[in-house]
């Protein structure tokens, strides 16, 4: 069962109050640096799994944890921080249910928050 | 002048985001997405503002943070500047690690904009102010350094150390050397002030570093400050 979905505009607000406009077209494009990464970044995942990889699913999800948290996504970071931690326990069949949960978690989790980054993206502005 | 900071990162969305934080606060930003090009920039820098701080991410392909940060505090040039990680890892080992090796700072992402823009000021005007705040004319400090009281004092490398009655005006230091460079012969290298402390004397020690010297370069300043150093000590003839 996955978590609630978690979303906070504290950063992207925080921008915004730093230079309105600027702001604006950082913000645009950190979600659109997210958009087109996260989905490359699950399907390295899946791959990487598939060959316990563990050491490129750590780096990529290291990499997602920031790339998700700096644009208030708060329950994708999370999970992708406990998928980074997770690269770090033995190779176990526990080990490996517990990654491809997470795996999955994580794309459903990105399916929501493509519509509550909507509001902000360039995509939808256009 | 603006600060420069360099912020080492080979994610996207951070180099992006720190710098738009950063230089809305007034900073000037470079970036560098790995180690290797980070200490390229740092040691090539000439025709740059030199920098002033180091933001480094700890997870970074190529050449890891850590190993990044080993770097330069092992290379004399650049050993100087003040490092703060900025990182994804929040375990007390990888906090505790790199301030062992040298990190001024810890900082974990996602990062807080205030707390950000708050630790680079801290850590720039620490870096600050052990140096002098009194404005002395450039003239008068590189006339100085030939006669009393000012003399050198060692010499070590690319390093010099020199004692005035005056501290160091901070807008003015990098133009210290630059008579002595040109009397030496020596173009195409700047400096960089390492540290500037009031001693029991009453004299103002300050210490320099020359960065971006070539190994011949390096032999022919040290030949001749050794003569700049004998000659300040020869009692001249009446």
């Amino acid at each position: 069962m996955s978590r609630p979905f978690d979303f906070s505009t504290d950063k992207i607000e925080d921008l915004l109050s730093i230079d309105p406009e600027e702001g604006k077209e950082l913000v645009e494009k950190l979600i659109a640096n997210y958009l087109t990464e996260a989905p490359k970044t699950i399907a390295a995942f899946k791959d990487s799994a598939a060959k316990d990889d563990l050491d490129n699913i750590s780096f990529r999800a290291h990499k997602m944890k920031s790339t998700s948290g700096n644009i208030g996504l708060v329950s994708v970071s999370k999970i992708a921080a406990e998928l980074d931690e997770a690269t770090d326990l033995p190779l176990s069949d526990a080990t490996r249910k517990k990654i491809k949960d997470l795996i999955e978690e994580f794309g459903h989790h990105f399916n929501l928050s493509q519509e509550v980054l909507k509001p902000y993206s360039k995509r939808n502005a256009a | 002048m603006r600060s420069h900071v360099l912020i080492v990162d080979d994610n996207e969305s951070d180099q992006l985001n720190l710098s738009f934080i950063l230089k809305k606060d007034g900073y000037q930003c470079s970036v560098a997405k790995d180690g290797y090009e980070a200490i390229d920039f740092l040691l090539n820098s000439k025709e740059r503002d030199p920098v002033s701080l180091i933001i480094l991410d700890l997870t970074m392909p190529v050449l890891s943070g850590m190993a990044t940060l080993g770097r330069i505090k092992e290379t004399p040039a650049i050993s100087h500047i003040p490092v703060m990680v900025v990182s994804g890892k929040k375990d007390k080992n990888d906090v505790g690690a790199a301030i062992k090796s040298g990190a001024k700072d810890y900082l974990v992402k996602p990062v807080d904009a205030d707390i950000l823009k708050k630790k680079v000021s801290q850590l720039l005007t620490n870096q600050k102010s052990d140096w002098g705040e009194v404005s002395i004319p450039t003239s008068d400090l590189t006339k100085g350094f030939f006669n009393t009281p000012a003399e050198l004092i060692s010499i070590n490398e690319v390093s010099l150390t020199y004692r005035s009655k005056f501290p160091l005006p901070l807008k003015e230091t990098t133009n210290v050397f630059a008579p002595i460079l040109e009397e030496a012969g020596i173009n195409g290298c700047h400096t960089r002030v390492l540290d500037c402390k009031k001693g029991n004397d009453g004299y103002y020690y300050i210490q320099f570093e020359l960065v971006g010297l070539n190994q011949q370069q390096s032999k022919d300043l040290r030949i001749f400050c050794r003569k700049v150093y004998a000659d300040s000590k020869t009692p001249k003839s009446a």
